[in-house]
């Protein structure tokens, strides 16, 4: 692998930077938390006019083709701005799953409408009480004619609400399947429930929802298979948004500790906090590489099961030690609402907690180690 | 080394090495055994220390026992089932090589930076050589805690789990990160050269 960056991939970096630095300032971010809808217009509006809504879509279904190493590269941009914005539900793993295991009318139906930002999808998984593994899908979906009826409750379904379509993960005789559900059906509601990271999260309740048999996605009992396997690319893009986050986080850390005077030195020429910063460093740099080892290894058509798990679990832990070490060195102004390092402090934390959490990636990793 | 007033005296230590303390009584050196300019050879060993942070503490012995005590590991078994079925061993495991695969990373990142030519790579290997040394440390003692009171045999055993090798790892890795500059050296170095903080010692 190499770590030198094309001018192309350098151009994508500079190019998101750039429009970030405008449609997600703090103070828009700020504005989206607990907003039912969750994410501002212009900044969706411009994600998708610089292609980067279809970065992962390929070019046959009206996207940009690319790897995942530049999905990384985007997505290190997004966690710097701590953009606010239905990317990743729609553009990554629900494009995901439709590209896995759509079925070619499916695909036709959604992924050019997802790649232009026309349409937004988002995944029903986590339940109450239940685990992120396969067991954890209780949902029921039973045979009613020549479809099924949906029954059961669905968590963190995140910006539900623009959603044109869901993504269930249900439980059938077969095992688990994914369906394509119409959130305006009879029988769905929905709730807005607050989170740590403050964006706009769902609870869906279905009661005895119609689906159609030509809106499951795959093979009968294929959905946990495919689920896993678009989640494994998933983790790879949210560890480069953890890196991001500690990055930016850790940057205006050093800018306030060269500033801050206290007994007569800036708050940087103390040592006890001097390094804490150069361990942040030294985690963020690290944890980048592996983050694009993963990301080159699928590009190249390798399996990921154990770098993907490896990125997310080192990367969200050093997001969150970060922000934990930077409060440390803002003091008490960094408990305040008014300065912006407690944006950080909470994402961190519910990023690690969000898509596989660290004892899940611990055993997927001990899994591939030990178990092969 | 036969110079006249130059003493040697060695010192053994609790790794496989022994070190040595040198004294100086009076002794004469000619002009052409000077290394370079007067007055720059703190410069030039400090440059030295970059190269010796990152050949010194190679990845190779250390991503090898990571491997090593996986593999152990999976044929390994305590009251009759096997350990690494055991939850904290598989979470401990899963933690190991996790960080050995970050310092391969780091290892990656300064070979590119001393292959592009330039400036020596300073950062990178400070990052390296603090991240890897406390990570070969911390092999060595979860190591010794998932082999419990068979972790305490001596190395060099038939009856010690794996010839006692990570009895003696132990021992051998206590001075990884004091040696070519110690943790909290590296950390400095970082601070300023790497985030640009004040000097602060």
């Amino acid at each position: 692998m190499d770590l030198d960056l094309t001018e192309e991939q350098q151009m994508v970096i500079d190019m998101t930077r750039g429009m970030l630095a405008e449609h997600s300032t703090t103070a828009i971010v700020r504005d989206m938390e607990d907003d039912p809808k969750g994410y501002p217009e212009a900044l969706w509006k411009q994600m998708g006019e610089l292609g980067l809504n279809g970065l992962l879509i390929p070019e046959a279904y009206g996207g940009g083709g690319q790897t995942l190493l530049e999905g990384a590269f985007v997505y290190e941009e997004l966690g710097r701005a701590m953009a606010p914005t239905p990317h990743f539900v729609s553009c990554v793993m629900s494009a995901g799953v439709l590209l896995e295991a759509g079925s070619e009318d499916q695909k036709q139906a959604w992924l050019g409408r997802i790649a232009n930002g026309d349409a937004i999808l988002t995944p029903a998984w986590l339940e109450p009480q239940r685990s992120f593994g396969e067991a954890g899908i209780a949902l029921a979906a039973t045979a009613d004619g020549d479809g099924f009826k949906l029954s059961g409750r669905k968590r963190l379904v995140a910006y539900a609400s623009s959603a044109e379509r869901l993504i269930v993960l249900a439980r059938t005789k077969a095992g688990v399947d994914l369906f394509l559900v119409d959130p305006r059906a009879k029988g769905v509601q929905m709730k807005q429930l607050l989170s740590q990271g403050r964006e706009a999260q769902y609870q869906i309740d279905f009661t005895d929802v119609k689906v159609s048999a030509a809106d499951r996605i795959g093979a009968p009992g294929s959905g946990w298979q495919t689920w896993h396997k678009v989640m494994l690319q998933g983790i790879t893009l949210l560890a480069a948004q953890a890196i991001g986050g500690a990055a930016r986080c850790l940057e205006e850390t050093v800018v306030y500790a060269n500033q801050r005077v206290q007994f007569d030195k800036p708050l940087g020429a103390f040592q006890a906090l001097a390094h804490y910063m150069a361990d942040a460093s030294t985690r963020i740099d690290g944890g980048r590489v592996l983050v694009h080892e993963a990301a080159w290894n699928h590009a190249q058509g390798r399996s990921i099961e154990r770098f993907g798990p490896m990125a997310k679990l080192f990367c969200c832990e050093t997001y969150r030690e970060t922000t934990r070490v930077c409060a440390q060195i803002w003091g008490g102004v960094a408990f305040t609402i008014e300065y912006d390092q407690q944006m950080f402090f909470r994402r961190a934390k519910a990023l690690q907690l969000s898509w596989w959490d660290g004892p899940y990636l611990e055993e997927l990793i001990a899994q591939d180690v030990l178990d092969k | 080394m036969d110079h006249p007033g130059l003493e040697v005296q060695s010192l053994p230590t609790i790794g496989k090495d022994t070190t040595n303390q040198v004294f100086f009584e009076n002794v004469f050196v000619p002009d052409e055994y000077l290394v370079g300019k007067r007055g720059r050879g703190f410069h030039m060993i400090s440059e030295a220390l970059d190269l010796e942070r990152f050949t010194m503490f190679t990845l190779s012995p250390i991503a090898n026992r990571t491997e090593v005590l996986v593999d152990w590991v999976k044929k390994a078994k305590r009251d009759d089932a096997p350990l690494k079925d055991d939850p904290n061993v598989r979470r401990t495991i899963a933690q190991i090589v996790t960080d050995t695969a970050v310092a391969k990373g780091l290892s990656t990142r300064f070979v590119c930076a001393a292959k592009s030519g330039g400036k020596p790579p300073t950062i990178e290997s400070s990052q390296y050589k603090l991240f890897t040394t406390t990570l070969s440390q911390r092999v060595c003692k979860d190591a010794l805690d998932i082999q419990g009171h068979e972790g305490t045999l001596m190395e060099g055993q038939e009856d010690a789990p794996i010839m006692g090798r990570f009895e003696g790892a132990y021992r051998a890795t206590m001075n990884e990160t004091v040696g070519g500059g110690s943790s909290e050296i590296q950390k400095n170095i970082i601070a300023r050269r790497h985030l640009g903080l004040p000097k602060n010692f």
